[in-house]
């Protein structure tokens, strides 16, 4: 099951650069969805590839879905020569993207993100701006009733 | 509805139009009135409820 919570201590702990993109971001922001995974976008400069993979190997993370016997090696080169991965890991699945589809890189996510108070420390998190045009992007029927939740949200002062 | 101002709208403002989404605004109101940790705690209560009512079903069934 997803500690989501225990997830980000780890990475900001870590000094990890990232941003919370999909479900998780859409809870913070007020929404009353159930996610199963937590959605990051990361910076791709090399001090934050070796950060982002040292915090995350104690976790034993491996690509969600692969067959348990495909090797994988988990570090900071592998970070560098792939963008996006979909991860398993002992607190819970976890996307790692160094590209979110309508909104773009780190630099261009971090423009559309704000800080909220996580569990003591603060962490930037997609605003409802940003979610509304990733959401928009995906256009998947889930994304649609999100793109409805978000509404409301705004309608209520979120 | 108004055909015109319909078509300026995006495309999920206009399928939204036209269908009941199922957003609760009273579920949205309590979650706005709580702090985003205790947003977050509250996803992950209910994520650890589901997985044992999941624990208990396997249970029965085997």
């Amino acid at each position: 099951v997803l500690d989501a919570i225990e997830l980000l201590e780890t990475l900001n702990r870590a000094g990890v650069r990232f941003v919370i993109v999909g479900g998780v971001a859409m809870v913070l922001r007020g929404s009353g969805r159930v996610t199963v995974d937590l959605d990051v976008c990361y910076a791709r400069d090399r001090p934050n590839l070796e950060k982002l993979a040292a915090a995350l190997a104690a976790l034993h993370p491996r690509l969600r879905g692969a067959p348990p016997d495909l090797p994988f090696l988990w570090d900071a080169q592998t970070l560098a020569s792939g963008l996006n991965f979909t991860l398993t890991t002992d607190l819970g699945d976890l996307d790692v993207l160094g590209e979110v589809t309508g909104l773009g890189t780190f630099n261009d996510v971090l423009q559309l993100a704000g800080t909220l108070d996580v569990a003591g420390t603060e962490t930037l998190v997609l605003t409802l701006d940003g979610l509304e045009r990733a959401k928009r992007a995906a256009g998947r029927a889930k994304d649609l009733l999100d793109l409805a939740e978000i509404g409301e949200i705004r309608k209520r002062g979120g | 509805m108004d055909v015109a101002k319909d078509r300026d709208l995006p495309w999920d403002a206009r399928i939204l139009a036209r269908i009941d989404a199922g957003v609760d605004p009273t579920l949205i109101v309590e979650n706005l009135r709580r702090s985003p940790t205790e947003r977050l705690r509250r996803m992950q209560q209910m994520l650890r409820f589901v997985e044992q009512v999941r624990g208990a079903r396997r249970h029965r069934a085997a």
